[in-house]
């Protein structure tokens, strides 16, 4: 058990109300532009392709080109007019023209005879609640309720991203304004176990933690070396280990206990998310204690996220 | 063309032909629902090009064959010849570069 294993003390602890929070983490706005594109990237999920007679921006136009030019000897090539991926050039002396039309043009200096195949264009129809339906979205039907559940997950996002730095913040300040009586032995073991938890990650990688280069550490932990993450590390468990303290004591005031069946959801999850590792090596590796420890500062983090949502407002 | 789901039977049919875009994602992977919004947009833009999806949890034979160690990995293809591998988020004008890089 977490509590046996850990020596170290509370002398006193701060209330986690009074910390001095940024006014901006207890404000959000949702942009209403934001939620018209996200119909609109929806709406064009459900584009249809129809043959037209005329050329326009946008249309995608096939061709049989017949030039001295090797890039301008081509058949039934496919090219979307203004997006420049072939020839922007050729692309602008093709706007207007028509299906099946013949035409000689001059490209970057090069004699080409166009012959008009088809010319097809992207026609976005109105909304429809079908629409809506097909998203697959539990409790949504209409546009209406679509609209509503576009605006609930902007709203989401944003409250969650601003209790992350919140809940940092807060619990950054719980470690510095509170007086603990800290063990090195605790901080060890604290280390120990993010050092297997990222060492079963690296192994999903195929990589080694210690022997992981600047390259490889690139797009998954924001450091350069082994040698910095460890330094991370240490400091990040310097505050986690008195919240930690904390959390604990929340959790036992509140009777709230780390489950086996959640340790085993846990493991089940680990497994999921980092394909390759063997379930058995897993559990070994990261023991029940590992896990609570991340369940009990959950615990604090849900405590705090809950008082200092109370205090939140659109505006 | 559309966007079209490999499985672990029909993978190597969807790529043996002309120049095709590969997603391997994941579900619960957040970067991966981005790049998902991208390939939306560029499916819209240039209709006539081939994206095949492939959920990486949902076919880890596919995954370890051709050793996705993370997503989204995107795989381009010509003609049934892998000619680059990319790990990470392509932002919407680098994937068009490539396209018409690849495609042309």
């Amino acid at each position: 058990m977490l509590q046996q294993k850990l020596k170290s003390s509370i002398i006193t602890e701060p209330d986690f109300r009074q910390m001095d929070v940024n006014p901006d983490w207890l404000q959000y706005s949702i942009d209403q532009h934001a939620i018209e594109e996200e119909l609109q990237r929806i709406q064009k999920k459900h584009r249809q392709l129809v043959e037209v007679e005329d050329v326009r921006n946008g249309d995608s136009v096939t061709l049989n080109l017949t030039s001295e030019e090797k890039k301008y000897n081509r058949e039934n090539l496919t090219i979307s007019i203004g997006l420049g991926l072939f020839s922007k050039e050729l692309e602008e002396q093709l706007i207007g023209r028509r299906s099946q039309e013949a035409v000689d043009l001059n490209v970057q200096g090069h004699e080409v005879h166009v012959q008009m195949v088809s010319i097809v264009r992207s026609v976005i129809p109105p909304w429809t609640d079908a629409m809506a339906a097909e998203e697959r979205i539990d409790g949504v039907s209409t546009l209406e309720e679509l609209k509503t559940h576009i605006k609930e997950q902007m709203r989401d996002n944003l409250i969650a991203l601003n209790m992350y730095y919140l809940i940092n913040n807060v619990n950054r300040q719980m470690a510095k304004k509170g007086k603990y009586h800290l063990i090195q032995e605790d901080l060890d073991l604290l280390i120990d176990m993010e050092l297997e938890r990222v060492r079963l990650m690296a192994q999903s990688d195929g990589l080694v933690l210690e022997e992981m280069t600047e390259e490889q550490f690139q797009g998954r932990i924001p450091v350069n070396s082994y040698e910095e993450f460890l330094n991370m590390i240490i400091s990040l468990n310097q505050t986690k280990l008195p919240v930690l303290l904390i959390a604990m004591k929340h959790a036992e005031e509140d009777h709230f206990t780390p489950t086996a069946e959640g340790y085993e959801e846990y493991i089940a999850n680990m497994v999921e998310s980092f394909p390759g590792l063997d379930i058995e090596e897993v559990r070994q590796r990261l023991d029940f204690d590992n896990y609570a420890s991340q369940e009990y500062l959950e615990y604090f983090n849900e405590k705090v996220r809950t008082y200092y949502t109370t205090q939140l407002q659109e505006v | 063309m559309a966007i079209h789901t490999a499985t672990s039977d029909n993978y190597e049919e969807l790529v043996k032909e002309g120049f095709v875009i590969v997603d391997f994602y994941t579900d619960t992977c957040v970067p991966c629902k981005t790049f998902s919004k991208i390939l939306d947009a560029i499916e819209f833009e240039i209709p006539f090009v081939n994206i095949v999806k492939v959920n990486a949890t949902q076919y880890p034979d596919l995954g370890e064959k051709h050793r996705i160690l993370g997503t989204p990995t995107t795989f381009f293809y010509k003609d049934g010849e892998l000619l680059e591998r990319h790990v990470g988020v392509i932002p919407t004008d680098q994937l068009k570069e490539k396209i018409g890089s690849y495609m042309y």
